[in-house]
């Protein structure tokens, strides 16, 4: 769905920001991007949707070369969902808010109305329909920035941070949510600092440092490989430290996905049946 | 190219005897350049005043930023020539085209003052000339938030184009409407920061103490009077000029 061949891009005349970025995104992808500060990430998502355009190489979004087509059209497969609610909440109500899009988009009268019902009960902002946005909490808001993009009805859906600032209740419910959009088909990418989040819910990680994709691979893979984390300046996440330590002090290696917790003792179940097992016979 | 334009508004730290002056002397340059140019429409007289502008910006190596301010103000610059052309009528061009001129010539006399010099010591001038520290401070910090400003109003036109909102499509009404999804989260947004950074300062016990001392004094020198003359100079030769052959 999304192609990047050899991006290049700075901005006017500062240092290279991407340097030769090359990625793929497939239809029901569950992807995040992580990597240090200042490393290019938002950089490289505002190219999904034209908002920058390759300095040099090449971006395609559904076959279309970002250069030749207008932010709007673009928009309409790619959402970018933006870190910070408060860039973008202008209306009086929620209501009016989440059909921004639906409106730049020319959807109809009707079709506004069942989109907006089905959108704002899904994210749990039915009761909150006429309320004034700018007066909801840090996490309502950011529900409604989320629904006013996700009403359209995007294939590809880029989220910028979405976990910063929010409990752990939150963060599971958003987990859930990337799953079901994930299960209808829909490419999602996550751009993140968050390891937990990305143990517990992601498939697929891209490193990204210093503008350069240093890696991609599962999330079983890239997160358990401490010496990339480091490099990355990331914290491999809990059940992952555990596993390597289990391995240093009791030599006990645990094989199979270990980064979610049903896993984990799945596998430590299954490695200690085998060596009592072996011990046994 | 209008976030460019706010680019000449902004302080960036170099050593060069323009950033070294003291701002007491430097604003006299604007000034002046602000009397002259208010007073004359000769074309002539304009260009040598842009021409010291261009001397100055060289001198203090913000020359490249000068000429992208200019740039950016190239379409404001245009649209003044083509209104003033249609309401004075094209016989009094040479006129019309002067009017748009001088705005180019302010635009780059007051540019200077501001890329090389630091609100800090803006601030601390005004206190110097007797105004109420509070006051310095808020135009201070006005000055100092146009970058971080330029920043939020860039974020939010890229959050609002990609739902789908076209800045340049529709008539004037319709563009007009285009602009309120981007003018009123920034509005919001730059007065919720405002109330945190009084309540940040607040809580540093800004304001408890009645008089103010400063770690940085600012002094006029030797160069800097030599400054000041040169631009009275200046004003007093063309003011001469003017008399004589009343350009
Ligand atoms: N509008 C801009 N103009 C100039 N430079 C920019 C701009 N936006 C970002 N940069 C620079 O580009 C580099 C990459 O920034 P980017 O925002 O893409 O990083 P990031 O990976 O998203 O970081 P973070 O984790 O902090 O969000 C940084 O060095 C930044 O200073
Ligand atoms: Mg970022």
């Amino acid at each position: 769905m999304i192609k990047v061949k050899d991006l290049w891009f700075r901005y006017e005349e500062g240092p290279w920001v991407l340097k030769g970025i090359n990625l793929e995104i497939y239809e029901g992808d569950l992807l995040a991007i992580m990597g240090p500060n200042g490393a290019g990430k938002t950089t490289l998502i505002k190219h999904f949707n034209g908002l920058l355009k390759p300095v040099k190489g090449l971006v395609e979004v559904m076959g279309m070369d970002t250069r030749k087509v207008s932010v709007s059209k673009l928009a309409r497969y790619v959402g970018l969902v933006f870190q910070n609610p408060d860039h973008q909440i202008f209306a009086e109500t929620v209501e009016e808010e989440v059909a921004f899009a639906l409106k730049n988009f020319k959807f109809s009268a009707d079709e506004v109305k069942n989109r907006l019902n089905k959108i704002l009960k899904e994210m749990g902002l039915e009761k909150y329909r006429r309320r004034v946005p700018f007066n909801l909490s840090g996490g309502e808001k950011r529900r409604v920035a989320m629904a006013s993009v996700l009403v359209y009805d995007p294939v590809v859906v880029v989220f910028d941070e979405p976990t910063l600032g929010q409990d752990l209740k939150q963060k599971e419910r958003l987990g859930k949510f990337l799953w079901r959009l994930n299960d209808e088909g829909k490419a999602i990418v996550v751009v993140t600092h968050d390891v937990e989040f990305v143990a517990d819910y992601i498939d697929e990680v891209v490193l990204l440092s210093d503008g350069k994709i240093v890696a991609r691979g599962r999330a079983q893979e890239i997160l358990t490989d401490r010496d990339l984390l480091k490099k990355v300046r990331l914290l491999p996440p809990q059940l992952a430290e555990t596993a390597f330590l289990l391995e240093r002090t009791l030599n006990l290696k645990l094989e199979g996905n270990f980064l979610r917790i049903d896993g984990f003792v799945d596998c430590l179940r299954r490695w200690l049946n085998e060596n009592i097992d072996a011990k046994r016979s | 190219m209008r976030i460019s334009m706010l680019r000449g508004l902004e302080y960036k730290y170099m050593n060069t005897f323009m950033h070294r002056m003291d701002p007491r002397a430097k604003v006299f340059y604007p000034i002046v350049c602000m009397v002259i140019t208010l007073l004359t429409v000769n074309v002539l007289t304009l260009t040598l005043i842009l021409s010291t502008a261009i001397l100055l910006a060289f001198a203090a190596k913000t020359l490249r930023r000068l000429l992208e301010t200019l740039r950016g103000l190239f379409l404001l610059t245009m649209m003044i020539f083509l209104l003033n052309l249609i309401f004075m009528g094209v016989e009094r061009c040479a006129i019309a085209f002067a009017y748009a001129f001088r705005l180019v010539v302010l635009g780059a006399t007051f540019s200077i003052f501001f890329m090389t010099t630091s609100p800090e010591d803006m601030a601390l001038a005004m206190v110097k000339v007797g105004i109420p520290y509070e006051y310095a401070l808020a135009f201070m910090s006005s000055i100092r938030f146009v970058p971080t400003l330029a920043r939020d109003l860039q974020t939010i036109i890229d959050a609002q184009r990609s739902r789908g909102l076209e800045l340049d499509s529709g008539g004037i009404i319709q563009r007009a409407k285009n602009f309120l999804p981007i003018l009123i989260p920034l509005m919001v947004f730059e007065i919720r920061r405002s109330y945190r950074i009084a309540e940040a300062m607040e809580s540093r016990a800004f304001g408890s103490v009645r008089k103010r001392t400063y770690v940085h004094e600012l002094r006029l020198r030797f160069s800097d009077y030599v400054f000041i003359m040169s631009c009275v100079i200046g004003l007093v030769l063309y003011l001469f000029a003017r008399t004589i052959w009343g350009v």
